[in-house]
């Protein structure tokens, strides 16, 4: 059955060629080729044709179908890569423009109903980029599918033996984020019609593919051949491509990390954290880790967010280590899934080895550094309660008038911090916060006393839950201390 | 006792379930990361997985 349907389409095609062969002048060549039904017959009789102006008709003759609903969203996609193309090159390459419109004018775009967990398809026979029907609603979703489909169709074109999933996936990915970010940098008040982040990434699954492609491509982006390498494996040659972006490596060899960083150590100075190729990349995060950790090789086995702060911070314990800087590494080490994940252990260890005297003399710096690891993680009950003991003692300090060296960054620190503050038991989280709120009207009063009575009622009222009661003998407290704490008998 | 077809569907449901703080299931490339996650399920469970064939197809 099979046979005889390729016997059928070898006759059509030998028909075709005698027809075509038969008829007098290009002109008429092209005009009868442009007129047939068949895609890939034409393109297989596109070679047959050098003129520039010969080979627009045909290719423009072209056959697709867009869902009506993906209209909008499938020709701003186009909008989108042409200008991003137009972008990279200072003259664009007539081969690859070409090879754009053959995928633009040949690719099916359709809304169907898919299995279970497929968000989309790309046929690469029948020309299709199928988007599952329960994924209409999202605009913003649908351009990235979109963008996502035509990067796979762009690189079928050239494909060779042996795809690569981490070459296909990495790149289209990257290629979506790279077409968007340059639209939105060029167009910063065009509006979609729905919304589109000013950095916007894709939201993909694809950690591993996109973590090797992005730090590649980082190395590229320092030569300033990281787009034209894209172009390349996209819409062009995919050996260039593999002979730049391995540079001398054998393309099937597994991603070494701590190879790839002595290979490349230069590139790899001082990471740009706000690159494209940082963002979904769990590898260059990595070698920023290391670049902290000089004396020691970090890249060849696992560690624990302990032993790198450890390592980092040459094992000073957390009463002196400065608290903005713990706050860049955890930040750098979140960016990666290579480090075991413990910052629990880590302040349980920390604060359980702290003496008595530490904590009072330290309070502020441990407090500061607390709260930052509080930004990552949710604290266990034994935790807090070591806490509150602190802020009593940092508390104590500031009625004594005791200077605190870092007060205005432990007051930025409490002010933005305390409501996001997870522990387990909600009752001792209400206390921490209350604590925490205290030692911020006392860190206020401290900076300068800028509390006025004004301040201090209005956040009293904010903070008092609807129907609360106060009782009578409260009151009284409560006057007498905001009495005492702003000393209004003085004024 | 649960059978097979039963087992897999609330093996299925436990991966979604799993899944879900890591990953939307509009991303792409969902259906690999299930996959992969249902295999090693159904693997401890001595169940033999039938690898999903995409016939030269493109799935995310």
């Amino acid at each position: 059955m099979l046979d005889t349907k390729l016997e059928e389409n070898i006759e059509e095609k030998n028909n075709l060629r005698r027809t075509i062969d038969a008829i007098d002048g290009e002109t008429n060549k092209v005009s009868y080729l442009a007129n047939q039904k068949d895609n890939e017959a034409k393109l297989e009789f596109l070679k047959n044709f050098t003129e520039k102006e010969s080979r627009d008709k045909i290719i423009s003759s072209l056959e697709h179908k867009v869902s009506p609903d993906l209209f909008k969203i499938v020709y701003l996609a186009q909008r989108m890569i042409k200008e991003f193309i137009k972008d990279v090159y200072t003259s664009t390459p007539a081969d690859k423009l070409e090879a754009l419109e053959i995928t633009f004018n040949r690719t099916n775009i359709i809304f169907n109903k898919l299995p279970e967990n497929y968000n989309m398809e790309v046929d690469d026979k029948t020309k299709t980029i199928t988007i599952a029907e329960k994924r209409r609603r999202n605009q913003n979703k649908l351009l990235g599918y979109v963008l996502h489909g035509y990067a796979h169709c762009f690189s079928n074109m050239n494909k060779n033996e042996d795809k690569d999933d981490i070459l296909e996936e990495g790149n289209a990915d990257i290629f979506v984020d790279l077409v968007v970010n340059n639209y939105i940098k060029n167009h910063p008040f065009e509006s979609f019609g729905f919304h589109v982040d000013k950095n916007y990434s894709i939201e993909s699954t694809y950690t591993e593919a996109n973590s090797i492609i992005r730090s590649r491509m980082y190395v590229l982006e320092k030569l300033k051949i990281d787009k034209k390498m894209l172009l390349e494996f996209l819409l062009g040659d995919k050996e260039k491509y593999l002979k730049n972006i391995f540079n001398g490596a054998q393309k099937n060899d597994e991603f070494n990390l701590n190879e790839f960083y002595e290979k490349n150590k230069f590139a790899l100075q001082n990471i740009n954290r706000e690159s494209l190729y940082y963002k979904k990349n769990t590898i260059l995060p990595m070698y920023i880790l290391q670049e902290k950790i000089p004396n020691e090789n970090i890249l060849e086995k696992e560690y624990s967010e302990l032993e790198l702060i450890k390592k980092c911070f040459n094992y000073e314990r957390i009463n002196k280590i400065n608290a903005d800087e713990l706050d860049d590494f955890i930040n750098i080490m979140q960016d990666t899934d290579k480090v075991q994940d413990n910052l629990e252990e880590f302040i349980q260890e920390e604060l359980n080895n702290l003496t008595d005297m530490e904590k009072r003399m330290s309070a502020d710096n441990i407090i500061e550094n607390v709260l930052v690891i509080c930004k990552y993680k949710k604290l266990n009950n034994d935790i807090a309660k070591q806490i509150l003991e602190i802020i009593q003692y940092l508390i104590n300090d500031l009625e004594r008038n005791v200077k605190i060296e870092r007060n205005s960054e432990l007051l930025q620190k409490v002010c933005e911090l305390s409501n996001n503050i997870e522990i387990e038991d909600k009752q001792l989280e209400d206390e921490l916060k209350d604590a925490l709120s205290y030692l911020k009207i006392k860190l206020e009063m401290a900076t300068g006393g800028n509390l006025t009575p004004d301040i201090f009622f209005n956040r009293l009222q904010s903070s008092l839950k609807n129907g609360s009661k106060i009782e009578r003998n409260e009151e009284l407290i409560a006057y007498q201390t905001i009495k005492d704490e702003l000393n209004i008998n003085k004024k | 006792m649960e059978s097979n077809d039963e087992l897999i569907e609330t093996l299925k449901q436990e991966v979604k379930d799993e899944l879900k703080d890591k990953f939307n299931e509009t991303a792409v490339g969902y259906i690999h990361v299930f996959n992969k996650r249902l295999e090693e399920k159904l693997r401890e469970q001595g169940i033999e997985y039938n690898k999903e064939e995409f016939e030269g197809k493109q799935i995310d």
